[in-house]
């Protein structure tokens, strides 16, 4: 059943129909917001009006601004400034203040009393040096900031393609290290901030405008994106507690601010390709190539005279097609006096590059503040999102499988059952292409974030807050599979239908006192707050439905030969903490804070153990305002930075501390083939584990921040120690004691270590512009100890054997091994060598593998225990998957109009396990492979060569070359890759004021372009398998869905 | 005026704190339990709560061994070769096991684990039994529940012991190798989860024990499902389990009273050749069998009633467009030299199409020249047909995937073969599995009494066996009976170890391709001969060493339990 091309087309428009009719609502929204601000506004009607002119320009190139609102304080009387920065308003009150904003710039107010003519010069936000910072519960200006907070700005986010928040913050934070998971549309990443932080794992906490959020992902506009502060540090962190060890993301969205309506409109489209893929054999090269491994190709495929007319199928060609990227965003901002407001309307879709697989969304939000009283204010922020995920169909050995064929058709139209290709002789492999395309998998996504605060300003100073946030999340899961027969397998029609709710409450209250007297600033946060989560997941499964393509489960209700199945699922999630921060500053120059946070997570602990207490504390010293450094003339700024906390890491699943029955395997007393299944319950297959606890995470950080010749140099450079104790793991435990094969404990304690640094410069030449932005993070992960009276001595994982029965060349084997004095997850196996020139000599003994003695052409195995035996005894470590030093560099120049932006990140000191390699230099089972096999040893009329024996069909590779885990297959993981690159002109703006547009610009973008590496592999970054923190760095790509290079032209119009 | 406000922000404050009393009460918000499951603090509350907690307990025999996993078993036996170049096939076929793979540790955990649902019943059980308000009707509720739980258990550990047991029990000394752990209860902690390896006579001991409780509490006990565990089931194992204890003596009277008094009686030959195909099952032969049911509930492979094993052995077969087909994998194929074993001695390979050939083929059917069991095991290709798609199809050499079939003579296995119609379909199929049976019982007797100085009675019972796979009536002499325990049995090669020993043959011929070949070959020392009677399989020659009787337990095991000595 092929999907047509038409439905394609409908799909589309429809598409459009609904964004225009969003972008409408929007703007019904917006109208009505700002009408109600109009008339709520309470300085109508002008006495006496006076004409104020002025111009504004840059305070840092002197050039004038076009497009800048000035307005005046308390009234709707507003206008822009001219292409030449100039402006003309006539306000209502002599003395009124005058409010200049422009986005990018920090706002300013200026009092036209006694003025006719004024002239502002505007300083740019990322200048600012009194940038406000936004910490846990509340914002500082950076200047007074003790802990160690990285800054991303929406303007270093703009025109990227990254889908994800994470995505977007890889190559920008220092010390932060960000990996997709894949390359297909909607994927998530894998983020380890200064090492890994736990033998558990652990991910980031997100705090969307004060509300934690359990994971952002595909879901969010990342155009609504104000800014985002990362708290790398305990100190800083401390106050978010028990989810928060592994670094807070906090993410601020825009907002309006008083002035003018401005509508922004900007819109991208791009075509991703895949990259570097490899080339399997077509089918003569197929043919020869088997032949010479010793199949017998005229029992595979016939009497020579015929091969020529069998099929020719590019297997790889066929499942991958240019995909394509999109992005509109439509956004309104404004306000008067009491209101204002943010609305932004948002849709985004992408089209993977494997066949019949793509992702989108429609987003709106709407983000408001209200001062309602003089003393009282209230800020809402609910944003929607609806979306549609078209997956890919269930690829039978992997996206990048080598087990296909090419002398099989794609499409066979004898064949009855779907008229799909039949898998021919000598291969059980599947018709992917049938797969994808018989597969009709869709989930519909909604999620709503509703969150509201009412701030009280009881008297100047003392401020009670509450918030509430919630999340509302509900997919629906469609999933239909059409039947066919490709051969080797027969899928049946198969209807399921899913649903999963989670619900998200947060409440957070908070009292907060702050007073400055002589010098000195104190202030106090008390806080109390409560999350809630509950999951439910409902399934519907029916084999034999009622029609093609059924919409709802009831189409398939009251037939005769129903076989349905069902299933649910809920989870509970509950988080009740305290917490208190206390601050004190004298003269800016010394600086203190101290914080602690008391958290009970009900469902992860049980009742001994579920509260845990994490104080933080740190301390700063500015010592440019020190007045001994009045005299240093290039150093303009240098502050010291010094904190101590203790985190929580609460990972590990839920209700570990207890046991209970769940369903078991069913048995059918009935004997006359008819199913009957009996009900059957059986206690989990677990260890129960009441004393499990919290992990506690220990950071100490040094750090310094200086600025250079009026901060044309900015440096930051933060030294950190981080101890994670407790542990919590899955350990291991014997099969033999029938309660399953692992049981959580904490057990065990680990080191992180590093410095990070960030350097820019800025600086101009004439009407150039430029910076160089360079962070790095040098990190050192041990593993100090695990618990020697459980005996563990070491933790075996990962796991890279791939193939059918999940096995492949390797067996089940585990290449990560985890010991007390080594960094997490190195990789463990047998060392090399080289390769065996010649045969074994008469006489000669060598170490034999698994009784097998390697002869000319294979791998030598060194024998450590020299015991002659090649064995688990043998193996060493052999490769560090964690990078000794992670960096990003990012360049921008402009000129004129013209802008140039560059986006560099990259890894040094890791390596890789490449067991992909396997696949492409040997022909294992009925896999096709690559024409790498004819430059291993003694393959076809090759002799001895450098690369290592493949094997035939009847003389096996039995010494594993390609199957064993050695050193051989470690290989260098450092790279550079070119992650964006942009060029954008800004249309001048005497051409735009006719059409009333302020400001337009055109970009073209350019994500991936190139990676500088010696890997072999396709791509150097290699995601965590199945995201385990001790499984990195193995490459076993065939189950990979590829990456993609990215290239997109876009424009982006304010009004 | 001012009121009236107030009163508004009052009406917010109290929405926005309104969640707090909804989500928090201080510790109260904090007690909370997992609502899909049933807490072990509520259940069971009545001793009816068992039953569902005993069925999963038969429902785990559907996943380890007598799941699919029997194909690694009759690969290393030789019963059978494959025609596919992954799957840890070749490593079965050539016997170079090692702790890494799939199947050990299925081998190896599934018994564990069904072990592990035993002992919590049995916890169960005792707790009811020993509380005060039990009434006497579930007294008997609970025997029965430990009677066939106490049976369960015990044929777990059999397996284990026999798969993993440091080495084969030849003499008395071999009790003292290497058993496996025995556990009779759940741990409770981590540090009370490791156990070190019983030896093999304490694990004979306890397998023994659990069968003689099961005995007395099933006894008399006759259940209306057909697939529950008997006295007799628990009987015959026990007998069973005594021969491979050398424990002759003992087996004798229990074995006799299987054969004496469950009224079990062995089959005609007729029913005997249909009994492996879905039909004929719970016969009057089968003493315990897996009751496997096609259903498609559940989705996925695990928690099915279906078998997956004929996935592996489907047969290959010509289709309307004289094409080569299979009705699953077709992986697996008969070891050629299992052919003339049987005493069919045409040493054609290539050209099995020939005429001559299938006419004399058929005529060697009729005057019963080879062993009739010949066409019990095994289909010959372009002889036999399967009925499929409403059509009798020819059945061809085996596809032998991605090998060339050229120079074998790749006759499909029968055994618990799918032949009567396309069954990919339905993914999953009723075939069940025999665990005891009759003609099993009979041979083991014959061995108890030959053991014990009744060889004449030990060769009846043989002939018993024999005269049924000729379809002559089983307790009167025939013309086909052996005249001693060293007779000439069919076998072609008169230096096969079976060819002067009709105990052993009989033993390999009557239970051909259905798990217990392996076990034979193991404990009548029989790996090195039978190495040099097999001599390749498609993946390599065959070597043999006595270390290659014990599989390695898995990596998974040995990392985690320190107290644990892997196989040499």
């Amino acid at each position: 059943m092929k999907k047509s091309k038409e439905s394609e087309h409908t799909d589309y428009r429809f598409s459009m129909l609904r964004l225009l009719f969003i972008m409408k609502l929007c703007f019904i929204i917006a109208v009505i917001n700002v009408s109600t601000i109009s008339a709520n506004n309470p300085a109508q009607g002008s006495q006496q009006q006076k004409r104020i002119t002025g111009t504004i320009t840059d305070s840092s190139t002197g050039e004038t601004l076009p497009g800048v609102n000035i307005a005046m304080k308390g009234t709707s009387v507003g206008t822009i400034s001219d292409a030449d920065g100039k402006y003309d308003l006539t306000i209502p009150d002599p003395n009124g203040t005058l409010v200049f904003t422009f986005i990018g710039y920090k706002t300013q107010e200026v009092s036209s009393a006694g003025r006719q003519v004024v002239d502002v010069a505007l300083i740019l936000e990322e200048l600012a040096l009194e940038e406000v910072v936004v910490v846990g519960y509340g914002t500082k200006t950076k200047s007074t900031v003790t802990g160690s907070i990285s800054t991303v700005s929406s303007a270093e986010l703009m025109n990227t393609s990254a889908p994800t928040v994470a995505a977007a913050l890889q190559g920008r934070v220092s010390g932060l290290y960000v990996t997709p998971a894949s390359g297909q549309p909607g994927a998530g990443t894998n983020v380890y901030l200064r090492g890994p932080i736990s033998i558990s794992g652990g991910k980031p906490l997100y705090v969307v405008d004060g509300t934690p959020i359990e994971d952002l992902s595909y879901n969010f506009n990342m155009a609504d994106i104000e800014s985002i502060n990362v708290l790398k540090d305990a100190s800083a962190a401390a106050i978010y507690g028990a989810k928060a060890a592994n670094g807070v993301i906090l993410i601020t969205t825009k907002r309006g601010s008083k002035s003018k309506a401005v509508v922004n409109f900007s819109a991208m489209y791009g075509i991703r390709n895949v990259i570097n893929m490899p080339v399997t054999f077509q089918r003569d090269d197929y043919i020869a190539a088997k032949k010479l491994f010793g199949y017998n190709v005229e029992d595979l495929f016939g009497p020579e005279s015929g091969w020529s007319s069998l099929p020719d199928t590019d297997w790889l060609d066929e499942w991958y097609d240019p995909g394509s990227e999109q992005d509109y965003t439509l956004s309104m901002s404004g306000g008067g006096d009491v209101s204002t407001f943010y609305v932004s309307a948002n849709y985004n879709k992408v089209v993977g590059n494997f066949l019949d697989n793509w992702i989108d969304r429609f987003t709106v939000r709407i983000n408001s503040d209200h001062q309602v009283t003089k003393r009282i204010k209230f800020t809402e922020s609910a944003y929607v999102v609806s979306g549609i995920e078209n997956p890919p169909g269930t690829p039978g050995n992997g996206f990048l499988t080598f087990r296909h064929d090419p002398v099989m058709l794609v499409y066979d139209e004898t064949n009855p059952a779907g008229g799909w290709g039949k898998t021919p002789k000598g291969f059980q492999g599947s018709n992917n292409v049938a797969r994808a395309l018989t597969d009709m998998t869709k989930y519909k996504n909604t999620i709503v974030y509703l969150a509201g605060s009412l701030n009280y300003e009881i008297i100047k100073g003392l401020n009670l807050n509450a918030a509430l946030g919630t999340t509302l999340a509900y997919q629906d899961g469609y999933y239909y599979q059409y039947p066919y027969d490709d051969g080797a397998f027969a899928m049946l029609e198969d209807f399921t239908d899913s649903n999963t709710k989670k619900q998200q409450y947060v409440a957070t209250y908070t009292a907060n006192y702050s007073k400055e007297f002589k010098g000195h600033a104190v202030s106090a946060l008390l806080g109390y707050e409560a999350r809630r989560s509950e999951n439910r997941y409902v399934i519907y499964r029916n084999r034999d439905s009622f029609v093609s393509e059924p919409q709802s489960s009831t189409q398939a209700a009251g037939i005769a030969n129903l076989t349905a199945d069902f299933q649910n699922t809920d989870a509970l999630d509950r988080i009740l903490s305290q917490f208190a921060r206390v601050e004190y500053g004298y003269m800016a120059k010394y600086l203190l804070t101290a914080n602690i946070r008391r958290d009970g997570y009900g469902s992860k602990f049980g009742p001994e153990n579920r509260y845990g207490i994490f104080p933080g504390v740190s301390a700063g010293w500015v010592i440019s305002k020190e007045s001994f450094m009045s005299n240093v003339k290039f150093m303009n700024m240098l502050k010291m930075r010094a904190g101590y906390g203790i985190l929580g890491n609460a990972v590990g699943q839920d209700f570990a501390f207890t046991n209970y029955y769940e369903s078991g395997v069913s048995y059918d007393w009935k004997t006359d083939g008819t199913a009957a299944r009996a009900t059957a319950l059986a206690q989990a297959s677990k260890l129960p584990n009441p004393n499990i606890q919290w992990e506690e995470v220990a950071t100490a950080n040094v750090g310094f921040d200086a600025g250079f010749w009026e901060n044309r140099v900015v440096v930051n450079v933060d030294f950190y120690s981080r101890q994670t104790k407790k542990m919590l793991y899955d350990i291991m435990i014997p099969p033999s004691a029938g309660v399953g094969t692992s049981v959580p404990a904490n057990i065990g304690q680990m080191s992180n270590k590093g410095v990070e640094f960030n350097i820019e410069y800025r600086d101009e030449a004439g009407d150039f512009n430029y910076f160089v932005a360079f962070n790095g993070g040098f990190n050192k992960n041990e593993l100090i100890s695990l618990n020697p009276e459980l005996e563990r001595l070491f933790i075996s994982s990962g796991n890279i054997g791939t193939g059918e029965s999940g096995q492949g060349f390797y067996g089940l084997v585990y290449p990560c091994r985890s010991e007390p004095g080594q960094p997490l997850g190195q990789f463990y196996g047998l060392e090399t060598a080289g390769i065996w020139a010649t045969n074994a000599a008469t006489g000669e003994t060598r170490p034999t593998y698994s009784g097998y003695t390697p002869k000319a052409g294979d791998l030598i195995y060194v024998d450590q225990n020299t015991d002659g035996k090649i064995d688990t005894k043998d193996m060493t470590y052999i490769g560090n998957p964690w990078p000794k030093f992670t960096y990003g560099i990012s360049l921008g120049a402009t000129w004129k109009n013209i802008e140039v932006r560059a986006l560099f990140n990259g890894v040094v000191g890791n390596e890789i396990y490449n067991a992909f390699e396997s696949w492409e230099y040997v022909f294992f089972s009925d896999y096709n492979t690559t024409q790498k096999i004819y430059e291993t040893s003694f393959f076809g009329d090759a002799g001895l060569t450098n690369i290592p024996r493949a094997g035939t069909l009847t003389d096996p590779d039995r010494n594993k070359n390609w199957g064993a885990v050695s050193d051989y297959h470690v290989q260098s993981g450092s790279y550079l890759r070119m992650k964006n690159l942009q060029l954008s002109y800004t249309l001048p703006a005497n051409a735009l004021n006719k059409l009333h547009i302020s400001a337009m610009k055109i970009f073209a973008s350019a994500d991936n372009l190139f990676v500088i590496t010696k890997y072999k592999g396709m791509d150097p970054e290699i995601p965590a398998q199945g995201g385990s923190i001790l499984a990195q760095g193995l490459d076993f790509t065939s189950q990979r869905y590829p990456l993609s290079r990215i290239t997109s032209l876009g424009i982006n119009v304010t009004f | 005026m001012i009121m009236k406000l107030k009163l508004k922000y009052y009406a917010l404050w109290l929405i926005l704190f309104s969640p707090i009393l909804l989500i928090s009460c201080g510790d109260d918000f904090l007690d909370v339990t997992d609502p899909t499951v049933l807490s072990v603090s509520v259940f069971p509350e009545t001793v009816a709560d068992i039953e569902p907690l005993v069925v999963d307990c038969y429902g785990r025999l559907q996943e380890g061994f007598f799941g699919a996993y029997i194909r690694n078993t009759v690969l290393l036996e030789h019963s059978e070769d494959h025609g596919y170049n992954g799957a840890e096939f070749n490593e079965c076929a050539l016997n170079i096991l090692n702790p890494d793979m799939n199947f050990v540790r299925i081998y190896w955990g599934e018994p564990y684990l069904n072990i592990g649902k035993c002992n919590i019943v049995l916890d169960l059980v005792n707790t009811f039994r020993a509380s005060e308000t039990v009434t006497s009707s579930e007294l008997t509720k609970l025997d029965q529940y430990e009677g066939q739980i106490r049976f369960i258990r015990a044929l777990n550990y059999f397996y284990l012991v026999n798969f993993f047991g440091e080495a084969p029990i030849l003499t008395e000394a071999d009790k003292q190798k290497m058993g496996v752990p025995i556990w009779d209860a759940i741990p409770t902690d981590i540090e009370g989860a490791t156990k070190a390896r019983a030896t093999q006579g304490e694990v004979y001991n306890f397998i023994i024990a659990d069968l003689k409780a099961a005995e007395t509490l099933l006894d008399g006990v006759v259940f209306s499902e057909k697939p529950r565990v008997t006295e007799w089931a628990v009987k015959s194992l026990l007998g069973k389990v005594y021969i491979y204890n050398l424990q002759y003596s003992l087996a004798v009277p229990v074995l006799k009273d299987v054969i004496d008094n469950s009224g079990k009686s062995l089959v005609s030959y007729t029913t005997f050749r249909n009994m492996y195909h879905g039909q004929n099952e719970y016969n009057t032969e089968s003493i315990f069998e897996v009751n496997f049911t096609p259903d498609k509930l559940g989705g996925t492979d695990y928690q099915n009633t279906g078998n997956r094993y004929p996935r592996y052995v489907s047969v290959t077969y010509i289709d309307g467009a004289g094409k080569e087909q299979t009705n699953g994998f077709g992986n697996l194929y008969v070891h050629d030299m299992n052919i003339p074993r049987y005493g069919f001695d045409d040493t054609t390979t290539v050209n099995q199409k020939r005429p001559d050939y299938i006419a004399k083929s058929k005529l060697i059917r009729l005057d019963k020249s080879v062993d009739p069991r010949l066409y019990v095991s095994m289909y010959q290709p372009y002889v036999d047909s399967i009925y499929y798609e409403n059509v009798w199809r020819k059945i061809a050499k085996n596809r032998m995937e991605s090998y060339s079939n050229v120079h074998y003579k790749a006759w499909n296995n029968a055994k618990y073969n799918v032949i009567n119609y396309f069954w990919r379909n339905q993914q999953l199929c009723e075939i069940n599995m025999y665990v005891l049976r009759l003609a099993d019982i009979y041979l083991l007797y014959a061995e108890a009494l030959i053991k014990t100085g009744d060889a004449t009675q030990g060769l009846e019972y043989i002939n018993k066996v024999h005269r049924r796979a000729y379809d002559q009536p089983v307790h009167t002499p025939s013309s086909y009976d052996y005249t001693s325990l060293t007779a000439r049995t069919k076998t072609v090669d008169a230096t096969d170890p079976l060819a002067t020993d009709p105990l052993k043959y009989e033993r390999w011929a009557e239970l051909f391709a259905e798990g217990n070949w392996w076990l034979d070959v193991r404990r009548f020392n029989l790996g090195a001969a039978e190495t040099a009677y097999y001599k390749k399989v498609m993946g390599g020659t065959l070597e043999w060493n006595n270390d290659k009787y014990s599989m390695p337990i898995p990596t998974g095991e040995v990392n985690s339990n320190s107290l644990l000595i892997q196989n040499p």
